[in-house]
């Protein structure tokens, strides 16, 4: 067997062993996950639902990018087309929770569908204007329905009210998006193993091969426009009902890179790439505050820890720019680095006992 | 009845321009035929109307009528002609590189229905290397060996007809015999067709009963491939048609 192989498929640990470690990781992850609420104040949960909301969104973009090889710049779009057909079935017309997120779904596989038709004819970066395109029309029609519906101020999102189960708004939320976002996570990682991720990966790298295997490339493209956008779009109607309301200003274009950023800073093309990206992109802003409080600095003033936001966009450029260059399998790449490293370091000295 | 006709086919693209003009060929039950010219003949259009992706290329078939086994093949997808018993193996390295091997060819039995299926062994085990690196990725593969996967992969789905597109391109002139050699021996014994679509004149010969000349998207001259290769005459239409299984020969470019 080749080398390459061999670091993929052999490992100086049990096969056993390494199971039940993961086992304990994902058993002790969810623990502390569904702990949350009762371990931090409603600002640091609210952080929680953020990352919750980021990653959802982030780990549909990343199968549309990643493994389809689609790039799409239409995510604050989509998310808009989740916040606004709710506020349309939810905020408006009141019909109960599950029908709302089916509504919200449908909504985001058809604005998908729509989106995802020039991809039938475009590739690469004139792909990635039509998807421009579609941001912009969908934030015009949404400022339009938002003013003309509920006024300048946005949409008021009330809490979701889980029944029995309902406790205050913030832990509500964030169960919902800790629920959404396990679904989710499944439903992409089964997704991705099925036979229609082999023929995404084989649609992004060589069409005329997958169409010689029998894939009707141009559908498969469609439909997983369609899924992701659909994901997308639910990512948008949590957010809304994380933030309590849903106003246009919210959706910019910068909103829309900053899930590409997630997506290339974590690693293109995998799921715990999204997660860790997530933590990166929501995490950034929070440290740079913070450093920026600590420093003292007025927010008049010359120092460069004056301006946070504009350092937050400087860094998450930065950070896309060095992926890109050094490490297109970001955080998630890096790590596998490091951990093959240290078990390079660990082996001579396991066979010299 | 022949099991593929071609009559007057003329394919042009949304760009303006026309790819074939009038091109009529006939494969029999079994047959072997190739088809060769050099590069901007049509070859590639005539791969793609018939392996039904022209329209993703924007073009489209004018006028003119494709039937295998007598059914219209221009309006099928590419999942229906597998079905239908036509498989391709595409030009140059018709494999998807980040995929393993194994993967490669589960993809293609995905489109075959259940009580066809050969199981995933029996397809890899055409070529008993591939069954010996199923785990690697696919763009790892020696050239060879990726054609290989690309043959065994259209063989999985147990065709009628079998699409050839190219398969000297960029491999070594023994690796390309070798294949071709074997390719000839599964189709007298299985009793395939095979369409040959190939730029390299001799390799074409050798392999085929019949042989189509195609340029600017016409046939120009069409004979039985053993009198062609006595006559000469397909080396008198090529340039340099006597060494052309090697690649850096260039063959009558334009």
């Amino acid at each position: 067997m080749t080398t390459l192989t061999a670091t993929i498929t052999d490992s100086a640990v049990p096969r056993t062993r390494r199971r039940s470690v993961r086992l304990t990781l994902l058993g002790s992850g969810a623990a502390l996950t569904l702990a949350l609420p009762y371990l931090l104040d409603s600002y640091w949960l609210f952080l929680a639902s953020t990352l919750g909301v980021n990653f959802i969104a982030a780990a549909a973009l990343n199968v549309l990018q990643g493994n389809a090889g689609q790039f799409s710049l239409g995510n604050a779009a989509f998310l808009a087309v989740g916040s606004y057909s709710g506020a349309f079935l939810w905020v408006q017309q009141g019909f109960p929770l599950p029908v709302v997120f089916v509504g919200v779904a449908i909504a985001g596989a058809l604005a998908g569908l729509i989106v995802g038709l020039p991809a039938l004819r475009l590739h690469g970066i004139y792909l990635l204007m039509s998807s421009l395109a579609a941001h912009f029309i969908v934030t015009f029609v949404a400022s339009k329905y938002q003013v003309a519906n509920f006024g300048v101020a946005g949409v008021p999102y009330k809490a979701p009210g889980l029944g029995p189960l309902s406790q205050d708004r913030s832990k509500d939320v964030y169960y919902l998006i800790v629920v959404v976002a396990a679904v989710v996570a499944l439903l992409l990682w089964n997704l991705l193993r099925s036979a229609f991720g082999r023929a995404l990966v084989g649609v992004r790298d060589r069409d005329v091969a997958a169409a010689a295997c029998g894939i009707a490339v141009g559908r498969t493209k469609l439909v997983v426009w369609s899924i992701t956008s659909s994901i997308v779009a639910v990512a948008g109607l949590l957010q809304a009902m994380s933030l309590g309301t849903a106003s246009i200003e919210f959706y910019t274009l910068g909103l829309a890179i900053s899930f590409v950023a997630m997506t290339l800073i974590g690693g293109n093309g995998s799921l715990l790439g999204s997660f860790v990206g997530a933590i990166f992109v929501t995490g950034t802003p929070e440290v740079i505050s913070r450093i920026a409080k600590a420093s003292g600095a007025s927010p008049f003033g010359d120092s460069i820890w004056s301006h946070p936001f504009e350092l937050q966009r400087i860094a998450y450029g930065a950070a896309i720019v060095l992926f890109i260059l050094l490490e297109p399998d970001g955080l998630v790449g890096l790590g596998r680095k490091l951990v093959r490293l240290v078990r390079r370091m660990q082996r001579p000295r396991r066979e010299a006992t | 009845m022949s099991l593929l006709e071609v009559e007057g086919v003329e394919v042009s693209y949304s760009s303006g321009a026309t790819a074939l003009r009038g091109v009529s060929l006939a494969v029999p039950e079994a047959g072997r035929i190739a088809v060769i010219g050099p590069n901007g003949a049509g070859k590639t259009s005539l791969t793609r109307l018939l392996t039904g992706v022209l329209r993703p290329y924007r073009g489209r078939l004018v006028t003119g009528s494709v039937r295998f086994d007598g059914r219209d093949l221009a309006r099928m997808s590419p999942g229906q002609l597998i079905r239908a018993g036509i498989s391709h193996v595409p030009e140059g390295r018709g494999i998807i590189p980040t995929l393993s091997v194994e993967d490669n060819v589960r993809l293609v039995l995905a489109a075959i229905p259940r009580r066809n299926r050969p199981t995933l062994d029996q397809a890899l085990g055409v070529y008993p290397i591939l069954l010996e690196r199923r785990k690697a990725m696919a763009g790892l593969l020696s050239g060879g060996q990726q054609q290989m996967l690309a043959i065994a992969r259209a063989l999985a789905t147990k065709p009628r007809l079998l699409i050839a597109d190219e398969l000297s391109l960029g491999l070594a002139p023994i690796t390309v015999r070798d294949l071709v050699d074997d390719l000839h021996r599964r189709s007298v014994d299985e009793g395939t067709a095979v369409v040959l679509v190939e730029q390299s004149a001799t390799t074409a010969l050798r392999f085929s009963q019949y042989t189509y000349l195609l340029d600017m998207g016409l046939i120009v001259h069409e004979e039985d491939s053993a009198t062609l290769l006595e006559s000469g005459a397909a080396h008198e239409f090529f340039v340099g048609g006597g060494h052309d299984l090697a690649p850096e020969e260039p063959v009558g470019s334009k």
